[in-house]
């Protein structure tokens, strides 16, 4: 591979189109370029011009979560060629969104970008009780553990899912990053979590400070 | 004692407490007079939103009261007996039971309120098969008909009783599933707007049903549809028409109209005044803002707003005071807010918890309604 030009696979995500992306992830593939070098190069590049111009209010929820689809489905072509890799993460993340709550664009698209950072991301969906978000962490050994909630009457989840940690002897291994429409920067405080993150972008910056936090404490 | 026999006790004491409240109004006229002629009542109207909050009181369920109409009756009932607020609705699991008509597979849970899980409309083609709605036999629309039609028999004369039915966009994002709806809003947008209108028409049946058998008005919940998730222009141009065709439909049904609220995510629009002005003019009835972060917004421009359009502003207190407060700081939570806010819009104000749920503490709900009838006595101040 020799100067590969991933302006066209960098558009593929700007535009959200997932065949496109496909099929030039395969394109690259083919022509030598590593797994991680198409995510850094290409996916990465990509929602990152899309995080600007969604912080610039040029593009809105649709547009990010057309990228994120489009890098999800990148991501999953590349998955067998990171397994071999695994030691290359940046950190373990089990997320979802709380009982009693289907709204999951927003997580989706965190989640996308959580794995386009290098995180690995174990996603379990909508409706997650606190004990499936502690038993997956349990069994991944998870860093982090991201829960969201669309809902205000869903938020004291978050507290139980902490409390569940704490009892099972977890708590201070695993931090907790939390997040959706019924939160705001005070939510951490009110429900014994550690962390808040306003979107997709925010949260991989949080994601990382938390693990130079988890690295302090080993 | 048999659950009609409990119903009609607890109907018996509603009709007593509002007899011996020594208030002017009954809480049907109260919510009359802001609702429909946005006059000043007698005291500033108690909203509570508490779903399946009371059933603690009488024992049951969440999964008990969202599938028997005389467990909700019983629950909702108790409720009002146990608190005095000025408003009982229906309808627990909101964002389920119509779905759940063409299979969408639904979680039902003891002590939490069911949740869709999965969507029907794997591709855009599958729409076509999705028949209409029949309220009275589908699925569990008729546990929300046979529950309107009670409350409306039992309390009617003295109670307002609302009708609670899902928004289309919130409808829509169940039905085909949240991210794929919301892809769809950029990359298919004529197969969202043609979603939209079909989901339109069910509510208006369901809602309609509801009207007929005796509902006050229809509270449209749509989390999905905050103008927060697509730009304004996708707000406008795919959204707009959905809540339009419903108002248009529902509006003259009622004195006071189907109503929807925009739950949460507005507070971040640049251009609020705007979107909400639009939200208005579509038919929208009700604003609602929820404490703390909402306190940052321009409240009384918000007001200005809502008496123009003779709407009224919900103002939600913040569900943690109901879990962290002490009842005496509740009081002045509750006092400054109205103080604050509630002066000189009397007609077209509501105040109330957010939403009251299993971490709500009994004695606070109590505090908050001993400081409505303290300071909310009209006109305030």
């Amino acid at each position: 591979m020799e100067n590969y030009d991933f302006e066209k696979l960098i558009q593929a995500v700007v535009d959200g189109e997932s065949e496109d992306a496909l099929e030039l992830v395969e394109d690259a593939l083919k022509r030598g370029v590593s797994a991680y070098e198409i995510i850094d190069m290409g996916l990465v590049e990509g929602m990152k011009i899309v995080s600007d111009r969604y912080d610039r209010k040029q593009y809105f929820v649709p547009d990010l979560a057309a990228s994120a689809e489009a890098m999800t489905d990148a991501l999953e072509q590349l998955k067998p060629l990171l397994e071999v890799q695994k030691e290359k993460s940046k950190g373990t993340v089990v997320i979802g969104v709380v009982q009693e709550c289907s709204q999951e664009i927003g997580k989706n698209i965190v989640a996308a970008m959580l794995s386009g950072a290098g995180f690995k991301v174990y996603d379990l969906g909508i409706n997650v009780t606190p004990r499936q978000f502690v038993d997956k962490a349990r069994e991944v050994m998870a860093d982090i553990v991201g829960m969201g909630s669309p809902m205000l009457q869903t938020v004291k989840y978050f507290a139980e899912t902490e409390q569940l940690l704490k009892q099972e002897g977890l708590r201070e291994k695993i931090k907790l990053l939390v997040g959706g429409a019924a939160t705001n920067r005070s939510t951490p405080e009110k429900t014994g979590t550690d962390a808040w993150a306003v979107d997709g972008n925010e949260a991989v910056k949080v994601a990382e400070s938390l693990m130079e936090q988890l690295r302090g404490v080993q | 004692m048999r659950s009609t026999e409990k119903i009609d006790a607890l109907a018996e004491q509603l009709h007593q407490n509002v007899r011996n409240s020594g208030e002017y109004l009954t809480p049907l006229e109260r919510f009359n007079s802001v609702h429909i002629y946005n006059s000043v009542p007698d005291r500033l109207l108690a909203w509570a939103f508490y779903r399946e909050y009371p059933r603690y009181l009488v024992n049951y369920t969440v999964k008990d009261i969202e599938t028997d109409h005389l467990k909700e009756c019983e629950s909702l009932l108790a409720g009002l007996v146990e608190f005095g607020y000025d408003t009982v609705w229906t309808n627990v699991d909101v964002y389920s039971v119509i779905p759940e008509v063409w299979g969408c597979p639904i979680s039902m849970h003891e002590d939490a309120v069911s949740v869709p899980v999965g969507a029907v409309i794997k591709r855009p083609e599958d729409l076509e098969q999705l028949r209409p709605i029949d309220p009275y036999n589908d699925g569990r629309l008729s546990v929300v008909l046979n529950s309107i039609a009670l409350l409306r028999e039992k309390i009617g004369d003295i109670y307002p009783v609302l009708g609670h039915c899902t928004g289309p966009v919130s409808l829509a994002s169940i039905l085909r599933g949240g991210s794929k709806f919301v892809v769809d809003v950029k990359k298919r947008p004529e197969f969202v707007a043609r979603l939209l209108d079909f989901c339109a028409d069910q509510i208006i049946t369901f809602a309609k049903a509801q009207l007929d058998l005796g509902a006050t008005g229809v509270h449209m919940a749509d989390a999905a549809g905050s103008p927060s998730m697509v730009s304004p222009q996708q707000y406008e141009e795919v959204f707009m028409p959905a809540y339009m065709k419903i108002q248009k439909a529902l509006g003259h049904l009622t004195p006071s109209g189907a109503r929807w609220h925009s739950q949460s995510g507005f507070e971040t629009l640049d251009d609020l005044e705007e979107f909400l002005e639009k939200s208005l003019i579509a038919g929208n009835n009700i604003i609602h803002v929820s404490t703390p972060w909402s306190l940052k917004l321009d409240i009384v421009a918000i007001q200005n707003l809502c008496r123009k359009y003779g709407a009224v502003l919900w103002f939600g207190i913040d569900p943690a005071s109901f879990a962290n407060l002490t009842p005496e700081q509740l009081e002045l939570q509750v006092k400054e807010y109205i103080e604050k806010y509630a002066k000189d819009f009397e007609g077209y104000f509501q105040i109330g918890p957010n939403m009251l749920n299993d971490t709500s503490k009994p004695e606070l709900v109590k505090a908050y309604m001993e400081a409505m009838r303290k300071y909310g006595k009209c006109p305030v101040g």
